[in-house]
Parts: structure tokens; C-alpha cells; sequence
């Protein structure tokens, strides 16, 4: 059960946005969120939907399942619809209920508002079902690196975030083991009301806990005998590199930006 | 008595990760046998105790505990406590304030009163060796050998019927590994529990266990009192394992033409058969 959460999974692949640039691929992605926001008619949103497909098509990642990463989202959209088709206000009302009233302009919102979260998550998750973690964060790092002159720790950010990374899956399978233990000694995780519950997590957090901090403990030692002392004068095994992969990619971001552009002038 | 009838785990069937880590495993273990479970790493061995203790199912055929399979969910319900499964490096799953009180845990998850998990929680501490005046310890200030003893009493207080343990002496110094197995074998004489020992040590093997089943990927390879499977050396050599090290002195004197019995499986033998030799 714990094995099946895919947000922010990375799927091995050899496709033309596997082998882009990580910076270049974080850069285009906060350019489609920021997008994302100028968009304000449903033709934008057609456009943004063609890329996007598009996007995926190109990824090698099956589209079944970049939707079903979609699937945690749903209780949040149905309650920003909700809200939006009730509190928006407007001329325009459709029908009453107690103290609230469903606007046209309420409606027409909340599926603008629907539309821009299921484009927020699938142009993120993009990003990550394409790119591996350490790559990741190495992508962040070399972005965060202008501002450590203000006093960023950008080298530090990348290494804890690294780290955390790393040590997510070692840390299921210890839950899975110490679950295992503890149900053997006749522990019950599935039954009971929810203090029951809570208070019969006691036996697997605290042996978690501790083997965490034990972990943590034992690689910073380790770090440490590898004469680890920070990101100054590090060089790197793999040295990032904008090639002509990357380039293709700007006239597609500029046909999505004049798209939006257009759509916002004349529709 | 247990009955492994047709056994085969499969992780994630279907998917890409798709791996057997247990092949059509039939077995039978009488009550009250030692039994030693062994086998090369990935061979299946861990897999095959959780089945044993009834934490994961098997994907085909059934395990039979006292003639009721542990598959369903109410049978296994009812026989909670009946099989003991101590995991490897048992000591991360302390979470007590103190020594007593965790392995009290196991009793009163069975519905013991506190008093009774108490009485049950003192026995199985004195079984493993853990002296009154670390009772109201913390277990996490204990050094790592009485870490691993109160965790296996943690599993004992639970009084099973069978008690599998699952190298219960990996990174222990020798003297805290016999005193945790002799302790074992002990209660096995005792209480006449089922023991089923996995370990690497052929020694250990050839000086408690009275049947071994030997795992080769996934499958039951080997299955026979110690003397038989030692026999099969050319075979223990090929999965990796080998026979006891006395065992293979006591081949090397028999290559010199030294007339020495070749089923010695433990340095006591040894000791014996080449006094008897010298004395004529």
C-alpha cells in the first residue's frame, strides 16, 4: 500500500524531455505556471490542453499515467468548484439554495479555476516524471546559485534536498519492516476508531524516528570521513550542459506565449 | 504442526518489478522439532517465515498451521500469539519507555491484563537473560546484545507454539550468539515449542537443529536431518553454502588416510572420534 503513491515519481526514459537540461526544464516550467495565470478564456485553455498533450506525447510516459497522478487532486477541485460557484457573486443566478445563489459568473469560474489546477499538476508532474531526482536538484542548485552571493545556502538547499530524496524509499521499507514486527507481536493497524489508530501508530513511529535520526547520524559521520566540507570548489562528475535538444524547445515555448498573447487580445 | 502445502510469493505480479521470490515450497514440520532453516541471500528464506507467521499471503497454494489455513484473515485473528516470528536485527522495533513495559506489549496486544502481561513479560526476560535491575530501563540505553535479547523476549512473551527466528545472532560478538541460542534451545527442551532457526552458520545448524531445509531461488533444494543434507556437499557448495568447518577437517584427515568417521558435524564429535583414535 505504501508502494503506491506516484506523485513526484521519475520514470527512466530515454525521450527528447528525458534528455533535456534539468535548469532549462525548471526554467520552462515556472514560464507555463506563470502562463498559465494570463490564460482567461476557455480557447486559451484549448491551446494550453494541445500543448500539453503534446508535452506528454513527446515525454514516452503512458498518458494513463499522468492522469492517474491527477486522482489526489480531486476532492481539492471539487472543493475550489464549490466555492467559486458560490461566492463568486454576478447578475446572472441560475438557482438558490438556503443563503447561496450559483452565478453564471460563479460557474464560468470555477471551471477556469478547475482547468488552471489540473494544468498546474500536469505541467509539474511533468517535469518530475521526466527528470530524476538527483538531477533535479542539481538543476536547482546551478539555478540557486546567483543568489548565494545574498546569502543563499544554494549548495546546501540542493544537498539536504538530495538527501531527502535518497532516503524515501529506505524509509518505506523500514515502515514496511517495522509494521511487520509489530503486527507479529499482535499489534492491530487496521481496526479500531480513529484514536485507536492513532495511539497504535506509537509502536511504529517511535522506532521510525529513531532509526531516522540513527541514519542521519551515521551518514553525516560517513559524509564526514569523505572529507565532505560544503559546496565550495566542488566539481562535479556529471557537468551540465545546454545543447541543441534544449534549443528546440524555445520556439514551441514561443508559440504557446503568442498563443496565449492572442487569445487574450481577441477572444 | 505446520503444513506448507504448494507454496509459491510472488512481489508485484504483472508489473515490471515481477519477481518469485517463493517456487512451489512443500514442506511439513512435526511440533516440537528444531528445525534449521537455510539458504544463500535471496533465496527466500525471509519471505517464506513472514508466510509462516501469516504477515503476507501467499500468491499460490496455502499454509496450514494445525490443520487451519492462515490465509484467512478470521482464522488468523483468532490465532494470534500462536506463531512467534523474531526479524532480523530485532531491535529497532523497541519503542518502550521501558525494557518491561515493551515486552509487555505483545502479551497484552493478545488481551492479558496487565498484570498477567507483567508475569508473562518477567518469564520471557528471565528465558533470554535479562536481569531484574534493567527491567526499568530504558531499552534504548542498553548495549546492542541486550537490545536484541529484549527484543526477542518481546516476541516470547507472547507464549507461541512455534517460534520462528529469523538470524537472530547476525552482528552479535560469539558469546552473546550461544547465549542467545543455547537460551533458545533451552526453552525448546522446556516448553517443547517448535523452533525454526534461519541462519548462515552450518555450525549452528549442525549443533541445535534436528531437520534442515535448505532454500536454493525460491525453491526447497534440500530437506533432511543434518547428517543427510551434509552429505550433499557438492551441492551446499554450488548454492553457495558449505558443511560446517569441522566437517571439512575432519574430510581432510580422512583425504590423509586417517580412519575417521565421515559424519562428524560438530566439534564435540571431533573431539570424541580422534580421542578414540589416539587411545586406540
Amino acid at each position: 500500500m505504501l508502494r503506491d503513491i506516484t506523485l513526484g515519481q521519475f520514470f527512466p526514459g530515454n525521450s527528447p524531455l528525458h534528455r533535456m537540461d534539468p535548469r532549462v526544464k525548471i526554467l520552462w516550467t515556472l514560464f507555463y505556471i506563470i502562463l498559465l495565470f494570463f490564460v482567461d478564456s476557455y480557447w486559451g485553455f484549448l491551446l494550453f490542453g494541445l500543448f500539453t498533450l503534446g508535452v506528454i506525447a513527446v515525454s514516452d510516459i503512458r498518458p494513463r499515467v499522468v492522469f492517474t497522478g491527477l486522482r489526489p487532486l480531486l476532492y481539492l477541485l471539487i472543493f475550489t468548484a464549490l466555492l467559486n460557484i458560490f461566492v463568486s457573486g454576478g447578475e446572472t443566478v441560475l438557482f438558490k439554495f438556503w443563503i447561496f445563489k450559483a452565478t453564471k459568473e460563479g460557474l464560468y469560474n470555477a471551471g477556469m479555476m478547475a482547468l488552471r489546477l489540473i494544468f498546474l499538476v500536469l505541467g509539474s508532474s511533468m517535469l518530475t516524471f521526466t527528470t530524476s531526482p538527483i538531477v533535479l536538484t542539481d538543476g536547482i542548485e546551478h539555478l540557486l546559485a546567483p543568489f548565494s552571493r545574498i546569502g543563499v545556502p544554494a549548495h546546501e538547499i540542493a544537498m539536504m534536498m538530495t538527501i531527502a530524496i535518497r532516503f524515501i524509499p529506505t524509509i518505506l521499507e523500514e515502515t514496511d519492516k517495522i509494521m511487520k514486527a509489530q503486527t507479529a507481536r499482535g499489534a492491530d493497524f487496521e481496526t479500531g476508531n480513529i484514536l485507536q489508530r492513532a495511539k497504535a501508530m506509537i509502536p511504529l513511529l517511535i522506532p521510525l524516528f529513531i532509526s531516522a535520526f540513527r541514519r542521519a547520524d551515521e551518514l553525516a559521520v560517513a559524509m564526514e570521513c569523505r572529507c565532505y566540507h560544503g559546496g565550495k570548489g566542488r566539481t562535479r562528475l556529471h557537468v551540465l550542459k545546454v545543447t541543441a535538444n534544449d534549443w528546440k524547445t524555445l520556439p514551441a515555448a514561443l508559440v504557446l506565449c503568442a498563443g496565449v498573447v492572442l487569445t487574450r487580445v481577441y477572444l | 504442526m505446520i503444513l506448507a502445502d504448494h507454496v509459491s510469493y510472488t512481489y508485484t505480479p504483472g508489473g515490471v518489478f515481477e519477481k518469485q521470490a517463493v517456487r512451489d515450497v512443500q514442506f511439513t514440520i512435526e511440533d516440537g522439532t528444531f528445525c534449521g532453516l537455510i539458504g544463500h541471500t535471496g533465496s527466500g528464506k525471509t519471505t517464506l517465515v513472514q508466510m509462516l507467521a501469516g504477515l503476507v499471503s501467499p500468491t499460490e497454494g496455502q499454509i496450514l498451521i494445525d490443520g487451519k489455513n492462515i490465509s484467512d484473515k478470521k482464522i488468523r485473528a483468532s490465532m494470534k500469539g500462536t506463531v512467534g516470528l523474531v526479524f532480523q536485527y530485532p531491535e529497532y522495533q523497541l519503542f518502550g519507555e521501558t525494557v518491561l513495559e515493551d515486552v509487555m506489549f505483545g502479551p497484552k496486544n493478545l488481551g492479558l491484563s496487565e498484570q498477567e502481561a507483567a508475569e508473562k513479560a518477567k518469564g520471557a526476560l528471565a528465558d533470554v537473560g535479562i536481569s531484574g535491575e534493567i527491567w526499568e530501563k530504558s531499552p534504548f540505553e542498553l548495549s546492542g546484545g541486550q537490545k536484541r535479547r529484549v527484543a526477542i523476549a518481546g516476541v516470547l512473551a507472547l507464549s507461541p507454539k512455534i517460534l520462528i527466528l529469523d538470524e537472530p545472532t547476525a552482528g552479535l560478538d560469539p558469546a552473546g550468539r550461544d547465549e542467545i541460542l543455547d537460551g533458545i534451545y533451552t526453552l525448546h527442551k522446556r516448553e517443547k515449542i517448535t523452533v525454526i532457526l534461519v541462519s548462515h552458520s552450518m555450525e549452528d545448524m549442525a549443533r541445535y537443529a534436528e531437520r534442515i531445509l535448505v532454500m536454493d531461488g525460491g525453491r526447497l533444494a534440500l530437506d533432511g536431518k543434518p547428517e543427510d543434507v551434509f552429505v550433499n556437499k557438492e551441492r551446499l557448495r554450488e548454492m553457495g553454502l558449505d558443511v560446517p568447518e569441522i566437517t571439512r577437517v575432519v574430510q581432510g584427515l580422512r583425504a590423509c588416510g586417517v580412519p575417521i568417521s565421515e559424519k562428524i558435524y560438530t566439534l564435540e564429535d571431533a573431539e570424541q572420534a580422534i580421542r578414540q583414535l589416539w587411545e586406540g
